[in-house]
């Protein structure tokens, strides 16, 4: 017993240990704001006694560990995913918000709708003038324009989200194939006993992002390499292969179908999942609009074909019916042109049969009360079935936003949770700076001194 | 509450704090300088479709206001020409009784004669009006005047314009047509005061004569009662376009009302909301910088 050279074992120990608690602390403030970093510590153990020694032999360093709650992360993935689809159906629907706000303003749909049939009211006092004949083919042609404009910017909505999913199908493309590499470079260093922590922290990244995008889940293998699968447990990662996301153009619009291995991709949440839904919301409005142009168009020719124009000739269609027989929509509504020639076409003679019912026009001006029409399996005024119309957006868009306010604060909770076990703390690095430098200090003077009662021995012997 | 609080988490907190009380401002802002509460349909959905319905109600009312007062506006056209009728046919019974009188000798009564028969221009001018291109007693046929140059009638099988001046409401007739007052079962009122015109000059027989003059004072009575009974029918008329436009103004002041009620924002609660919003993002912004500016312990061991 005594100084002998295992102290300088020892010692030598010392330093490494404490170098290495360095290095790593200094890893952990380098990477303090990188997504996805786990923080690091350096996991050491006394190193028992060699031989018949009564002190053990130092410190042994064990490795360096990475703090990860897979709860915390599996979680975070979730709720990211959920993030994902809430901010993406809110962003793509936020234009259709605008595309009915000032609806009763001029320009808007419902004050076209109100102008079209206060012309015909006007008529009504005035059935022999040509001028107010003039303005009602004028409003009709002012109604088809805003029906028109407010389908275009529906139709727009829907072509941008569609390219939005294709751009988000390709970027899915590339973090899956970064998983499928991630995968093989892990399992590969893990087998040879190097360390792979700082390729888990990008893979666990990727893996979060395909979550935002997809809703994929990850599960890893004894071999460390993780399979993502879509909602319906179809891999679209499966340790070093990716697969692909495919867009599919589907008629009768062309509209983005995703395939996966030649199948129908299932994505049960994320991003593609909420701009899918926001097609599927916005296709529900163009069919909404679409029915009440049509039954507007109907009605009105049904009582205007009842009539004479000014000349005593039979009445015609108001609104003209599409080409090749094609259903009347948003897009194609249009004043008949023989109207638009020659405004004295337009009715306004008295009912027919009755000795005190008014005139055509004051039964055309009140079909925007009228109770009975019908559009889209709804019954009630136009103005009335035009306001649920505006209502159906205006709620979607709500409802979007304000799912995704409370998401956010789930999301910023998850996150929290999941950086209370791997984020950095500067004040715990520092600490840990502290604590190594000075363990580094000791460990220096230990040798030093060890050094010394060293030469002393050795020079006892001269 | 997380128990490790990290760089991190403490970064995405205040992000977090800042967008939220960002956006409260933004909202805020938007309120007062547009001064409604509702800017979009998804600020509040089933306001915004009450709105819109209460807007599409005014714009009826207002539809129905001016054809309110555009019918009311013929009714008093055609009241007065109805009433300088009344007093020609009055004026032409008044001539026919004087020509019954005993003291009617042969130069009165060709005088008489002529008065009646100059009644005719006068006549055919005021069955011929026109209020700017309609023909006042011209109803359903507005191509013709209902009575030619030579006196003819063409007004036959003109009806009466019907206008709705209110919702739910029966419609009002905006004027009375020629063949109510100037026709009868043998004629029409031009052939009445010709004929009248030659009963007055009469025959040698001063029976016959008397009693063709008392007939042609019977049918300008029926003439009389018929355009009295239009009147009548006027007058109602015009009461209800008065008293549909004092409905209607009122609906339209009390749509108004509601419409705003609906959408427009309190100007003063949104002015305080604008002050307050713009202090906690003021303070948001402060209690961050003075949480991001403290010294860390690095910053301390330096």
């Amino acid at each position: 017993m005594g100084v002998n050279f295992s102290s300088f074992e020892i010692g030598r120990r010392a330093l490494r240990a404490s170098q290495l608690g360095l290095t790593v602390a200094g890893q952990n403030i380098a990477n303090v704001s990188t997504a996805g970093y786990a923080r690091q510590s350096v996991q050491l153990s006394a190193a028992p006694a060699t031989g018949t020694g009564l002190v053990g032999s130092g410190v042994t360093v064990d490795g360096v560990r990475a703090f990860r709650d897979r709860f915390a992360e599996t979680r975070l993935q979730s709720e990211t995913a959920t993030s994902g689809r809430l901010t993406a159906r809110r962003d793509a629907l936020a234009p259709v918000d605008a595309a009915f706000a000032d609806s009763d303003q001029p320009g808007g749909l419902q004050h076209a709708l109100n102008g079209f049939f206060n012309s015909f009211r006007d008529l009504e006092a005035h059935p022999d003038s040509v001028p107010l004949r003039a303005s009602a083919v004028a409003a009709g042609q002012r109604l088809a324009a805003t029906f028109g404009a407010t389908r275009q910017r529906l139709a727009d909505v829907r072509r941008e989200t569609n390219a939005a999913i294709a751009d988000s199908a390709a970027q899915t493309g590339a973090l899956a194939r970064q998983v499928a590499e991630l995968n093989g470079r892990i399992a590969s260093a893990e087998a040879q006993g190097a360390p792979a922590s700082e390729l888990r922290d990008q893979r666990g990244e990727a893996v979060k992002q395909l979550a935002e995008l997809t809703g994929a889940r990850a599960t890893e293998a004894a071999d460390g390499r993780l399979t993502v699968t879509l909602a319906d447990g179809r891999p679209l990662v499966v340790g070093d292969k990716a697969s692909e996301l495919e867009c599919v153009p589907t008629p009768p619009e062309g509209l983005n179908t995703l395939m996966l291995e030649g199948l129908p991709a299932a994505i049960g949440d994320g991003r593609l999942r909420g701009l899918a839904e926001a097609l599927t919301e916005t296709g529900g409005l163009i069919i909404s609009l679409d029915g009440l142009a049509a039954s507007i168009a109907d009605r009105v020719n049904t009582l205007h074909t009842s009539g004479t124009g000014l000349d005593g000739s039979p009445g015609l269609n108001f609104f003209a019916p599409p080409a090749g027989g094609a259903p009347t929509t948003a897009a194609n509504l249009s004043v008949s042109a023989a109207l638009v020639a020659d405004p004295r076409l337009v009715v306004a003679s008295p009912v027919v049969g009755a000795t005190s019912a008014g005139t055509v026009a004051g039964q055309i001006a009140n079909l925007l009360s009228d109770g009975a029409s019908q559009a889209g399996g709804r019954t009630g005024s136009f103005s009335s079935l035009l306001a649920s119309v505006v209502t159906d957006a205006g709620a979607g868009v709500r409802a979007a936003d304000d799912a995704l306010q409370t998401q956010q604060l789930i999301l910023a909770q998850a996150q929290a949770q999941r950086d209370s076990v791997s984020g950095v703390s500067l004040d715990e690095e520092a600490i840990n700076l502290l604590q190594y430098q000075k363990a580094y200090e000791a460990a220096a003077k230990f040798l030093r001194i060890a050094d010394e009662m060293t030469q002393t021995i050795l020079s006892l012997g001269q | 509450m997380p128990i490790r609080i990290t760089d991190s988490s403490n970064s995405a907190r205040h992000a977090l704090q800042a967008a939220g009380a960002r956006r409260k401002l933004d909202e805020a802002q938007e309120r007062v300088s547009s001064g409604r509460s509702i800017n979009r349909p998804s600020d509040d959905p089933a306001g915004a479709a009450t709105v819109l319905r209460l807007r599409t109600s005014q714009a009826e009312v207002e539809g129905f206001a001016r054809s309110a007062a555009e019918v009311n506006s013929a009714l008093l056209t055609s009241d007065t020409a109805l009433d300088s009728y009344e007093q020609l046919l009055d004026r032409a019974r008044t001539l026919l009784g004087q020509a019954v009188s005993d003291v009617a000798n042969t130069a009165t009564k060709e005088a008489t004669a002529t008065q009646i028969e100059g009644m005719r221009d006068a006549l055919l001018q005021l069955a011929n009006q026109q209020s700017g291109n309609r023909y006042v007693f011209g109803g359903t046929k507005q191509s013709a005047p209902p009575f030619a140059a030579d006196g003819t009638f063409q007004g036959a099988g003109a009806l009466s314009q019907f206008v709705q001046i209110e919702l739910g409401g029966a419609p009002v007739a905006n004027g009375v047509v020629a063949t109510d007052i100037f026709t009868d079962e043998t004629g029409n009122i031009v052939a009445a005061l010709a004929d009248a015109a030659t009963a007055v000059r009469g025959t040698s027989d001063p029976a016959a004569d008397r009693a063709g003059v008392r007939a042609a004072i019977d049918r300008l009575r029926g003439f009389a009662e018929r355009t009295s009974v239009a009147r009548v029918r006027v007058g109602v008329g015009l009461g209800a376009t008065e008293a549909a436009a004092d409905r209607l103004g009122r609906d339209k002041f009390s749509l108004e009302e509601r419409a705003q009620r609906v959408e427009s924002a309190d100007l003063a609660e949104s002015a305080i909301a604008l002050a307050e919003s713009s202090r906690a993002v003021e303070a948001t912004l402060q209690s961050i910088g003075q949480v991001s500016n403290r010294r860390t312990l690095l910053d301390i061991i330096g």
